[in-house]
């Protein structure tokens, strides 16, 4: 019987040490954004990496990210000649300080910004003119050029099981001359 | 470290405007303009591809002024043309031309694309 009893205790204990786990204070996150570029207007999914640093309980992130979008978006022809896709490729590295609104171990908003180094490559077409009878001259630019700039941010996390939340949020880019750019994003985090 | 980065200009490693010139008929010399730039190139580069059964010359010209001053010529054999690619030494900002010439019997196509970097 006393043993009996004992293992009972110990079983007990065992669930409520596992119940006050600490909740990791570092995460990982993987997400995309719906990521809109400068003109000509094109919107795209840009994959997203992140590895974040937890303090004070939960209520503050600083977080590192990376992300990676290209899109060839077709263009009208011009007097029947093609005048190529527009290549676009973005390499996107972010550094952001997230702060809590809600003391809620499961749900949080958190508002924040920081800074953006973008990588960017583009091939456009620019536009095409006639030269003499059938023949057609087209205009496209290429560039490389990496933008600097800073960004807002604002998310919901919803942490569905203790170390896992999923994620929706907001931002707004501001990359110089690269424009301003805004994404809408989910993403799954977890907590280590 | 913010300050850095929000400090930093945009480091611009390429920029460069090109043109892709469709040549499907040979009856007059083609002539197609490419604007000038703010920087300073370093080449003119001609990459060309398609078949005409009869030579076209091109011809690239800097245009100073009222002043044209030939760059770049080549004459195109008869035949097919994959990646056919020409370069020359270029350094000016003006505004440039690009002039194709063929008998007008020629047939054939052209696709020739023209840059400055």
């Amino acid at each position: 019987m006393n043993r009996f009893i004992l293992l009972c205790t110990a079983l007990l204990l065992a669930g409520s040490l596992r119940a006050q786990s600490q909740i990791g204070r570092n995460s990982v996150r993987l997400g995309v954004d719906l990521t809109s570029l400068d003109a000509p207007d094109a919107v795209g999914p840009r994959y997203v990496g992140r590895l974040a640093r937890h303090f004070r309980q939960d209520r503050l992130l600083i977080t590192a990210e990376a992300g990676y979008m290209r899109l060839a978006m077709a263009n009208q022809p011009f007097n029947g000649i093609d005048p190529g896709v527009n290549r676009r490729t973005r390499l996107t590295a972010d550094v952001t300080v997230l702060a809590d609104l809600l003391p809620n171990p499961n749900h949080a908003l958190r508002l924040g910004g920081g800074l953006s180094t973008w990588y960017r490559q583009d091939d456009i077409y620019m536009g095409a003119t006639r030269v003499g009878l059938d023949n057609v001259a087209i205009d496209r630019r290429s560039r490389r050029e990496v933008n600097t700039g800073w960004h807002l941010a604002a998310e919901y996390e919803w942490v569905f099981v203790p170390n896992w939340g999923i994620d929706a949020r907001f931002r707004v880019a501001n990359l110089s001359a690269a424009g301003i750019s805004s994404m809408l994003g989910v993403g799954i985090s977890h907590r280590f | 470290m913010a300050a850095l980065l929000l400090g930093c200009q945009d480091l611009t490693l390429t920029d460069q405007s090109y043109q892709r010139v469709h040549v499907a008929t040979f009856s007059v010399p083609i002539r197609s303009l490419m604007p000038g730039r703010e920087t300073y190139p370093g080449s003119m580069t001609l990459r060309v591809n398609g078949t005409v059964d009869r030579p076209v010359v091109l011809s690239i010209y800097q245009l100073s002024g009222q002043t044209r001053y030939p760059v770049l010529t080549d004459s195109l054999p008869a035949g097919t043309h994959v990646n056919r690619s020409l370069r020359q030494d270029f350094y000016s900002r003006d505004e440039v031309e690009l002039q194709v010439s063929g008998s007008p019997a020629t047939i054939g196509s052209l696709e020739i694309d023209w840059y400055r970097q």
